[in-house]
């Protein structure tokens, strides 16, 4: 397993969307009650992650090197 | 609301309280298996979604040969991740089981593969947490 042939390489944006997702998925069923909610809150919790990545990146990127 | 029922209110919810011995068994079971405390409670549904996201997310941490961290370094920090990776339960002996060495530092993903791993064990921790809440009686 350890042969990175068959490893997956993922750059930083899809590895990103990817945790994003499953950790909203678990704070939306941990946080809330109903399934309302829960999607509500999952969908907010995801947008926060990549909002705040993307608002970061694109602040970072106006820094000068 | 009348003084009768708030008095009796925490005998109640005492009442209900489960055995310290129950609770132990629910918290290891939903330790050792992300989503099985949950299970034992009858939340299935939530059972199986808490067990496919956190299992996916321990499966892309392996694939991204995200590495195991031991307490053998004596640096605090690795010995916190030992322990944040160990939070998934029987994940990461499995993983060792089948042949997953502790991941390749050198490879391209292994830092989002690592941060996956730990997370994995974080979520299972507010996982057990839950569990234990729901088998006091504070949520349903």
């Amino acid at each position: 397993m350890n042969d990175p042939t068959i490893a997956m390489a993922l750059t930083h944006f899809p590895a990103l969307v990817i945790f994003s997702f499953l950790v909203s998925v678990v704070f939306g069923v941990l946080g809330k009650e109903t399934p309302r909610e829960r999607f509500l809150y999952g969908a907010k919790v995801f947008g926060w992650f990549v909002g705040t990545a993307l608002v970061l990146g694109w602040l970072m990127f106006r820094i000068p090197k | 609301m009348p003084e009768e029922t708030l008095a009796a209110k925490p005998d109640k919810l005492a009442a209900s309280r489960p055995k310290i011995s129950k609770l132990v068994r629910l918290c290891v079971a939903a330790w050792l298996a992300p989503g099985l405390g949950h299970l034992l409670l009858g939340r299935r549904w939530r059972a199986l979604i808490l067990f496919a996201s956190i299992i996916t997310m321990y499966g892309l941490g392996l694939a991204m040969q995200g590495q195991f961290f031991s307490t053998a370094s004596g640096s605090y920090l690795q010995t916190l991740g030992y322990y944040g990776e160990l939070c998934v339960g029987l994940a990461m002996p499995a993983a060792r089981f089948f042949g997953y060495a502790g991941g390749d530092p050198f490879f391209v993903s292994s830092d989002y593969g690592t941060a996956f791993l730990v997370s994995a064990g974080m979520l299972n921790v507010l996982a057990v947490l839950d569990c234990y809440d729901i088998a006091m009686g504070r949520k349903s």
